[in-house]
């Protein structure tokens, strides 16, 4: 059944090439009735399994022990095997000269393989609503790591969200980052910023500059405000891509993992800043930041952020619904409680990040932690050498929007 | 008083008896040949007591107890004592005196809330006062206490992973409260009775084959319900872990408080997506209401006590354990996990698995792996 037996006289071709035709569609429903022969026996034989499966889970067939349920499947299996392999040869057989009669005709055939069958019975399940349940969880676990980090970070979802703060960062923000190379290759680093924002933007905009800019492309965690941390999705979203509550003992930890860790020394006032007091830097804490470097050795970063204060620039506090609901304050800027949800959306601001050069303060030991004087004056030394390249930028930037 | 049967000078010499030597706790304790238990027809007791009933250098083990173990054997001597009633000080300690055992191993503390609250207070806190007379009066050497990280209790200003030197706060739900007293009491113990070795092992929720408490119901039950919005991280330890710390412990002459707890963490979400089972989520406000109404319901086991400790940490750092007691757990908390899973998954088949190594460094065979529940 090649080119020879078209090649004749063309005159006889007609007749032939509709005998031809009859003969293929006989194959081709032969080969079709085969195929739905074989697909009723593996659902009979399945059904069968299930049924013994069932039976045994329930207790009504007696089997004396697993081995007697194993002999009776296996035996199943292997004549499912047998009949199988039998009914695709035949099918197979048919398949193959029903091809070389395809290959004469110039003409697409109406026949569908069975893959059509196979794609609509997989919707039909997959619209299952016991079967939706399953896939909701598949898809959930295919969004996370086997394994977390001990303090939740989560690379998969890291990788899945990495995207939106590219866009922040390269686009929307267009931050511009200095003196990347003052964080350290390796070994831990504190790194120091001023806070402001509302949300700890600035934090996922350092660790992106980190992430992207940095030659050995480190992972930054950064330490979150208790109430941000405890607040319902937020803090558990930013826990899985590197957010830490902010408290002595995890930042101690981190750093003696030999991570880079952000700290915001000014907490919840430097977030709440009104914008009237922007680029102002709030009380630095109890300089709790100095008392963990001296304990830890590890060097300390001081970091300028120029933008991330006129994202939300907020005009008030509430604090009265506030206090009911359980947080600090209710931010009330130009767009926020107005807008609703929308008025959430950060303004597109210009960012610098200014990174400074590191402070060794090894130097003075481990045991000068106890020493409140020394480290209250390197807190008041640091927050105002923040301050001094905050002044000195905004001395060169002519608009808020475009740097 | 008891001999170290394995360890003379001569057999030092020889190679294997060294190896032998080596299956045996690392530690320099003292081998106890005659340990008394309490606690043992729980499930982690029962674990315990299946593991010391297997060492060949154990002779008898003392349960004193209101209703006989499970487990039969010849070396198992029950003692029937109400830690409850007054008086028990006085018959514990005359039987130790009698049987002349100088290690004991209190394992009657439960584990979670459950549903007969002042009977749980009852054993947790007279029953440990009463141990503890008991063991001043018998004059004990060593006194192993198998306890649980939720005496820290789920407070938002938890630090990610808490020491064992961190305050005890006797606030939040009365399981914790009545942890927090008997841990104070322990304390105090060791404080006045110098002589006597306290060693407190407090255990991460114990996941496994066969762990029923209130966690692995938690995670087989039909509905789970969850607080809205928050995904804290969970830690366990699988139940072989267990029983192998829970000997380590015994067997050494550690003092002191030490967190035994699985490797890792996982967010509660996690498990809840392995588990595959229906996840409620509730609001904060209504949480504490639809908690208990579920548990007086008898839909979950979980009071609204239980409610902080699916908002927020309590994991507790294992490190002390694996530097002085010697105590490297084998698996990951997802690991133990998933076992608890898979094993339910094959109960409801018709097969039902053993805690599989029982702390022995040896994994079971495929085949002695399954046992035919009928």
């Amino acid at each position: 059944m090649s080119k020879k037996n078209t090649s004749p006289s063309s005159g006889n071709t007609e007749t032939s090439s509709t005998r031809k035709s009859r003969e293929q569609e006989d194959l081709l429903s032969l080969s079709s009735n085969v195929f739905k022969v074989r697909r009723t026996l593996l659902e009979q034989f399945s059904r069968i399994e299930r049924d013994m499966e069932k039976r045994a889970k329930m207790n009504r067939e007696q089997f004396a022990s697993r081995e007697e349920l194993n002999s009776v499947i296996d035996r199943l299996h292997s004549f499912r095997g047998e009949l199988d392999s039998v009914l695709l040869k035949i099918e197979e057989r048919i398949q193959s000269s029903a091809d070389s009669f395809q290959a004469l005709q110039t003409e697409p055939t109406e026949y569908t393989p069975a893959g059509g069958q196979g794609s609509l019975d997989e919707i039909v399940t997959g619209l299952n609503p016991f079967n939706l349940r399953r896939k909701y969880h598949e898809f959930s676990l295919s969004l996370r790591s086997e394994e977390v980090d001990a303090f939740g970070f989560d690379p998969i979802f890291d990788r899945f969200v990495r995207p939106i703060f590219e866009f922040l960062y390269t686009k929307y923000w267009r931050v511009e980052t200095y003196g990347i190379s003052n964080i350290p290759r390796n070994g831990a680093c504190l790194m120091v910023g001023n806070h402001s924002g509302s949300l700890p933007y600035d934090a996922t905009m350092l660790k992106m500059a980190v992430l992207k800019e940095h030659p050995s492309h480190r992972e930054v965690r950064f330490m979150v405000e208790d109430f941000l941390f405890h607040f319902p999705f937020l803090g558990s979203m930013m826990n899985r891509f590197g957010g830490v509550r902010a408290s002595q003992e995890n930042a101690q930890q981190l750093l003696q993992a030999q991570m880079p860790v952000v700290v915001f020394p000014e907490g919840v006032k430097g977030l709440g800043k009104l914008y009237r007091d922007k680029y102002h830097l709030a009380r630095f804490g109890r300089g709790g930041f100095i008392r963990l470097c001296l304990r830890t050795g590890a060097p300390l970063v001081p970091v300028a952020f120029i933008g991330p204060e006129e994202i939300h620039p907020m005009l008030a506090r509430e604090t009265f619904f506030a206090s009911m609901m359980g947080i600090p304050y209710v931010p009330i800027t130009p767009t926020f409680p107005w807008l609703g949800p929308a008025g959430l959306i950060p303004l597109p601001s210009k960012w610098f990040i200014h990174i400074l050069p590191p402070i060794d303060l090894s130097e003075y030991g481990p045991e000068a932690e106890k020493d409140r004087v020394l480290v209250y004056r390197l807190a008041q030394r640091v927050k105002n050498q923040i301050q001094e390249v905050i002044v000195e930028q905004l001395k060169n930037r002519r608009s808020i929007w475009f740097g | 008083m008891s001999k170290r049967p394995r360890k003379s000078p001569e057999e030092n010499s020889n190679p294997e008896q060294d190896e032998r030597n080596d299956e045996l706790p690392p530690t320099t304790g003292e081998v106890h040949s005659k340990i008394a238990m309490t606690g043992a027809s729980s499930f982690r007791g029962h674990l315990v007591l299946k593991r010391l009933a297997e060492l060949p250098h154990v002779r008898e083990i003392h349960v004193f107890d209101i209703k006989a173990p499970i487990l039969q054997a010849p070396k198992i001597i029950f003692h029937r004592v109400d830690l409850t009633r007054d008086g028990a000080d006085d018959l514990i300690a005359s039987l130790l005196l009698k049987n002349d055992i100088k290690c004991l191993v209190h394992g009657a503390l439960f584990s979670g809330p459950g549903r007969n609250g002042s009977l749980r207070r009852e054993v947790e806190t007279i029953g440990t006062f009463h141990i503890l007379n008991a063991l001043a009066e018998a004059k004990l050497e060593r006194c192993v206490v198998l306890g649980d990280t939720f005496v820290y209790g789920a407070h938002s200003q938890n630090p990610n992973f808490i020491s064992e030197s961190h305050p005890l706060k006797s606030a939040g739900p009365d399981f914790v409260r009545a942890r927090v007293d008997v841990e104070k009491q322990l304390i105090e113990f060791a404080k006045d009775y110098p002589n006597c070795e306290v060693c407190t092992l407090r255990f991460a929720p114990i996941l496994g084959p066969n762990s029923t408490n209130v966690r692995a119901r938690y995670f087989l039950a039909g509905i789970i319900p969850k607080v809205l919005g928050y995904d804290p991280l969970l830690q366990f330890i699988h139940e072989d872990d267990a029983t192998a710390a829970a000997s380590l412990a015994i067997f050494s002459n550690a003092r002191g408080t030490f967190n035994t707890v699985g490797k890792g963490v996982l967010p509660l979400s996690t498990g809840i997506h392995m588990s595959g089972r229906f996840p409620v989520p509730v609001a904060t406000p209504v949480c504490k209401t639809v908690f208990s109404l579920g548990f007086m319901m008898r839909i979950w086991d979980l009071p609204s006590a239980m409610v902080p400790f699916f908002q927020y940490l309590c994991v507790a750092d294992g490190h002390k354990a694996e530097k002085s007691l010697g105590f490297k757990p084998r698996y990951s908390s997802r690991q133990a996990l998933k076992a608890l899973i898979e094993a339910a998954r094959l109960r409801s088949v018709g097969f039902s698995m053993p805690s599989s190594a029982l702390g022995e460094e040896k994994p079971l065979q495929p085949d002695e792996g399954f046992v035919r529940v009928y």
